[in-house]
């Protein structure tokens, strides 16, 4: 497997980005066993990224990621963080600046949410009121009411929330990186995708540098800049972006791991604001006189028009029977159907599918962040994407497997 | 000495609730040696031969005066070793038949009201110092072997019947229905399933017993009834430090031996996949 | 002389051996105590250790009373010294077995996340397992007085102090008319003493154990 060296060694580095953790030749050889349980382990993480490690169980993933705070100490091998060999320095000076998120939470059963989240602060020796101010700002940012949750303890919150405070309180002293061993894998589906995109938003905030364990690929693919696939003894059989991953993944383990319907995994990569909306979609006011938005619509293309309230909000879909009604008295804030798929520019086209699907228009609105109207998504566009992909991915593999023809017989 | 036992029985009682502290403990220490090392088998036998030939060399090396050859016989210490084992024996019998049946019967489900009133009499029957328990017995009746006994089967009915009582109780539930979904009667049911699957808690609950009544024994002496206590008592009041060292490493051993043996009966007589 | 009179004369005799019999107790607990919490802390973290400690304390919990108050005679003398020496080594198991039973009870979760933010072994031992253990802990304690409140009354058979005179005195006179009021008033001094300080516990359990574990 070629590929692991040529792969792992620079990495696929984005222009102008800086490596911030370094792991060289990483190993740990538990007493007793005669195969390491991570051998060799050599990966560059970015700044500001977040690199998913992701393998089937006992691939050596969580061993991997505890070899770099030190939880396990290193057999060989190297870990430099932002360019300093942190592997001979004091491991709990070392923990105290990288945040750490796992799956049990871990929060302290005996103290408030408040005392949790200021842990670290405290081991570091700030002073109380900085403490209490920091605590405040986490528990906004992880969108829990400090008033409300600052005085409870673990036991009184929800299995989402407690991981929430657990995301505060690996944030809480701004390290600047942070290791999250299957954050939300003891979550509810449901709360699981919306504490995943929350925190995508606030790692827009906060950009820090990531390391993130996860048997699914599919959350890999969501939340990874970067995916490292691995194999026994977290070996890397891949280490590539979510798209390359998808479109050119290194073999048939790596492909075999991902699984079926990778074209419509893509859905989950591409955001709405990638890809091309429509907006052309014909729009009026609610104030617009009815006469007027009847020749909106008939100007164009579209059997239905969007009206938009004062502050530009989508209100309500109407098509020319409800604006017939609307001449014969009927108010426009009581016609039609009103608009219930709306997205915002950072969803995914995975999303919007649903959206489109469960509405009963055929199309999802697009907004802004204050809930302006963008545009519009529909079947079309989604389905332009889906296709490209798959052209992509089938090109690939005959590619591939031409490649692979004359080596048969020797490498495999 | 009703107290140690009750302790021995409550080490890990985690949880501290009313009714049953050390639920846990008991079988915890009958199952952690089971099937052991060498050395969970032999080592109490070695270290008591050590500490008894110590002694019989220190004792036999010393040129004992009078007062000492008076206790220090063999005539003596045997006939002090037999009353106590004799104290021990048919206390502890007579605890166990009347307490494993009582603990049976309450445990069944028409007993079940009046369990709490009995498991609170039994918390407060914690604090009950068995000296003064025995004491009251003696004054009530007289001086004698029966009133004696009387007082060590008040002193160690506690853990018995507890014990069963929390056995039973903590039986698996399924194993029960599907005892009875076999068409089980409950008596068969009690003798084929709950009695053996309780086993080692309530081993661990006469083994408690045993324990006290050897360490309570030791007070016969108080009561005209003998015992290695007496050994101990005339040491301590002739100022004589190798009768009280005999007296003292005789019934300690005496003591552990009889622990040891329980507890080995216990590992041995143990239902297989327990 | 009925039992009531007998109270109302002796009541301050009563409470003055109830007093030397809580300070024989307190003073063989906190001995215990200052032996038996570091014991379990090693036995916990040392699992080479645990079980010979185990075995010791569990070894004195198996001797008889007397035997245990009497091997001290000749070392320190008639008196309190032997009991406490005695009540402490009772004292020891229940302690040393809970300390280890409630930091073994510390979810792993827990004890990873305390490593993971940086704490050194003593802060989390400090901080995190101690704290939550303590329910268990003082469960042990609490364990352990009640066993040295009953036996403690046996200590007056190797002229100790504390309500077993009062017991001994009752047995010494057997036969007088006041003798069983002496073993009444004894006997029900240590149950009402065994009683007290359990209704301690309940109080300093409250106090002591944090709103997020109760």
């Amino acid at each position: 497997m070629t590929t692991t060296e040529t792969m792992a060694q620079p990495g696929p580095t984005a222009a102008g980005a800086k490596p911030m953790i370094e792991l060289v030749g990483l190993t740990k050889r538990f007493p007793g066993t005669a195969e390491a349980a991570v051998d060799g382990l050599t990966l560059t993480v970015n700044e500001g990224e977040i690199t998913v490690l992701v393998g089937p169980s006992g691939c050596g993933k969580t061993t991997s990621m505890e070899l770099i705070n030190r939880l396990i100490e290193p057999t060989s091998g190297q870990i430099l963080i932002d360019g300093e060999d942190m592997t001979h320095t004091n491991p709990d000076e070392l923990r105290r600046h990288i945040g750490y998120v796992i799956q049990e939470t871990g929060l302290l059963p005996h103290r408030t949410i408040a005392q949790n989240v200021g842990t670290v602060p405290g081991l570091l020796g700030w002073d109380k009121a900085r403490i209490a101010a920091r605590v405040d700002e986490l528990l906004e940012m992880v969108g829990m009411d400090p008033a409300t949750y600052r005085g409870r303890y673990p036991k009184e919150l929800s299995g989402g929330q407690r991981q929430r405070v657990g995301v505060a309180r690996a944030l809480a002293a701004d390290p600047p990186v942070m290791l999250m061993d299957e954050p939300f894998g003891a979550i509810d589906p449901i709360t699981r995708e919306r504490l995943q995109n929350e925190f995508l938003r606030l790692q827009q905030q906060v950009r820090k540098t990531i390391i993130f364990v996860t048997h699914d690929i599919d959350e890999a693919l969501k939340m990874g800049d970067r995916i490292a696939v691995l194999r026994n003894q977290s070996h890397i059989a891949q280490y590539d972006t979510p798209e390359n991953l998808l479109t050119s993944p290194a073999d048939d383990y790596v492909s075999d791991f991902i699984g079926a319907g990778a074209s419509l995994k893509r859905l989950n990569l591409s955001r709405v604001r990638d890809i091309e909306m429509a907006t052309d979609a014909p729009t009026a006011s609610l104030s617009t006189p009815v006469a007027e938005v009847r020749a909106v619509l008939l100007a164009s293309t579209w059997t239905s028009l969007l009206l938009l309230d004062a502050t530009g909000r989508p209100a309500r879909w109407v098509n020319s029977r409800d604006l017939a009604r609307a001449e014969k008295g009927t108010a426009l804030t009581e016609l039609g159907l009103p608009v219930e798929a709306i997205v915002e520019p950072h969803a995914t086209l995975a999303d919007a599918l649903d959206e489109l699907i469960a509405s009963n228009v055929g199309c999802t609105v697009v907004v802004d962040g204050t809930g302006a109207y963008q545009g519009v998504v529909d079947l079309e566009t989604i389905m332009t994407v889906v296709r490209t992909v798959r052209d992509e991915y089938e090109r690939f593999h005959l590619a591939q497997k031409l490649a692979q023809q004359p080596a048969d017989g020797q490498v495999r | 000495m009703a107290d140690t036992a009750l302790a021995t029985q409550a080490l890990p009682g985690t949880g501290g609730t009313a009714g049953t502290p050390g639920t846990a403990g008991a079988p915890g220490r009958a199952e952690s040696r089971r099937g052991g090392s060498p050395l969970s088998w032999f080592g109490m036998p070695v270290l008591l031969a050590v500490i008894l030939g110590g002694t019989y060399l220190w004792v036999s090396s010393l040129e004992l005066d009078t007062i000492e050859q008076r206790t220090l016989n063999v005539e003596q210490l045997t006939r002090s070793t037999i009353e106590h084992l004799h104290l021990t024996a048919v206390s502890t019998a007579i605890v166990i038949v009347l307490a494993i049946p009582l603990g049976v019967l309450l445990s069944r489900p028409f007993a079940r009201p009046v369990v709490p009133a009995v498991l609170g009499i039994a918390n407060i029957g914690q604090g009950v110092p068995s000296f003064g328990l025995i004491t009251i017995v003696i004054l009530w009746t007289s001086l004698g072997f029966w009133p004696m006994i009387i007082g060590l089967v008040a002193c160690s009915t506690l853990p018995i019947l507890r014990n069963t009582m929390v056995g039973l109780e903590q039986v698996d539930r399924t194993a029960v229905k599907a005892s009875r979904g076999m068409g089980m009667s409950p008596l068969q049911v009690l003798l084929k399933v709950e009695l053996p699957l309780a086993f080692p808690v309530m081993i661990a609950g006469i083994r408690t017993a045993l324990i006290i009544n050897v360490g309570t024994a030791a007070l016969g002496t108080f009561f005209g009834q003998g015992g290695l206590g007496f050994i101990i008592y005339n040491g301590i009041t002739l100022n004589r430090t190798p009768v009280l060292v005999t007296g003292v490493v005789l019934v300690s051993a005496l003591a552990l031996l009889i622990d040891y043996l329980a507890g080995a009966l216990g590992r041995l007589l143990a239902p297989r996949g327990l | 002389m009925t039992f009531a009179e007998y109270l109302t004369r002796n009541y301050d005799n009563l409470l003055e051996l109830g007093l030397e019999h809580l300070n024989l107790v307190l003073i063989s607990m906190g001995i215990a105590l200052a032996v038996g919490l570091p014991l379990g802390i090693v036995a916990h973290r040392n699992g080479f250790l645990r079980n010979p400690i185990l075995a010791g304390a569990g070894f004195f919990l198996t001797l008889p009373s007397l035997a245990l108050f009497s091997i001290f005679i000749p070392v320190l003398g008639i008196g309190a010294p032997p009991a406490i020496a005695a009540l402490s080594l009772y004292a020891l198991l229940p302690i040393v077995s809970n300390t280890v039973t409630g930091l073994a009870s510390v979810s792993p979760a827990v004890v990873k996340a305390s490593q993971g933010m940086g704490m050194t072994g003593f802060q989390r031992l400090l901080r995190v397992e101690l704290p939550l253990a303590w329910p268990v802990i003082l469960t042990g304690i609490r364990v352990s007085t009640q066993v040295v409140i009953g036996i403690a009354a046996i200590a007056a058979l190797v002229g100790g102090p504390g309500l077993g005179t009062e017991i001994f005195r009752g047995l010494r006179s057997q036969g007088n008319a006041s003798a069983p009021n002496l073993v009444y008033g004894g006997t029900l001094g240590v149950i009402v003493l065994a009683l007290l300080l359990d209704a301690a516990f309940v109080l300093i359990r409250r106090l002591t154990t944090s709103r997020g574990i109760r």
